[in-house]
């Protein structure tokens, strides 16, 4: 699979849903329409299970105010 | 705080704030059942990095983390059962090796993270750190640093991006 734009709009969206999640703004019908955007392809599988495996490590990082 | 003294204060958090921590993890996963489970996850992958940074409010930092991985969970379980089910037969790289007994967080790909935010220019850097650790919206990051909030928005898809590069060893050039 190329990493061009194509990869870059799929990037994208997996980002929109990561930060809809952390906003706490996801409806259960939005969580159906990320379930189906998921189960279109399984290029949307990879590049959201790389988001979300980035989001985690970002998380596990002390923010400034926890930081010494 | 040095590395021991860190250490020490973990366990005694981890002991004896439990019961509010499980809460935490409870609160998000909508039960209890697996909130222990998560606490326990949270104390392993903290551990394993806790030589990457200093912490001086552990019990703030402690509980982001295990709402962050609650959070983690709860998606993953709900795709888990049915979208990679079929993915996963005969797939030992896949979605389910991230379940709960893979507990060990890629310390190295943690240390390139924080190397990678911190190449970052300084003011897109800091709208990152507030949006994820600092859970502020993207409208109070857009307010704190006085910038519009579609900037903040540009802001954190950057950060996120350039992490992924880095993860990926990829030195792409500016488009």
């Amino acid at each position: 699979m190329d990493n061009d734009s194509g990869d870059d709009a799929v990037w994208q969206t997996a980002l929109d849903w990561l930060m809809r999640e952390h906003e706490e703004t996801l409806s259960d019908a939005d969580r159906e329409a990320l379930h189906a955007w998921l189960a279109a392809s399984s290029q949307h599988r990879r590049v959201f299970r790389e988001a979300e495996q980035l989001w985690l490590l970002t998380g596990m990082i002390p923010s400034g105010d926890e930081r010494n | 705080m040095d590395t021991q003294t860190w250490s020490a204060e973990l366990e005694d958090i981890f002991v004896n704030q439990r019961p509010r921590l499980c809460c935490v993890a409870a609160r998000v996963l909508g039960n209890a059942d697996q909130a222990d489970d998560v606490v326990q996850d949270a104390y392993l992958k903290i551990s394993e990095a806790t030589t990457l940074f200093e912490v001086k409010q552990p019990i703030s930092y402690v509980s982001r983390v295990v709402r962050n991985l609650a959070i983690d969970r709860c998606r993953r379980s709900a795709f888990e059962s049915t979208l990679f089910a079929k993915e996963e037969e005969g797939d030992t790289t896949s979605y389910a090796s991230h379940s709960p007994e893979v507990i060990a967080i890629d310390r190295q790909a943690l240390a390139q993270v924080v190397n990678a935010l911190d190449e970052l220019p300084e003011r897109t850097r800091r709208a990152f750190e507030l949006y994820r650790s600092g859970s502020h919206t993207q409208r109070e990051v857009a307010h704190l640093l006085g910038i519009s909030t579609t900037l903040v928005n540009f802001m954190i898809r950057d950060a996120l991006t350039h992490c992924r590069q880095s993860l990926q060893g990829q030195m792409l050039p500016d488009r």
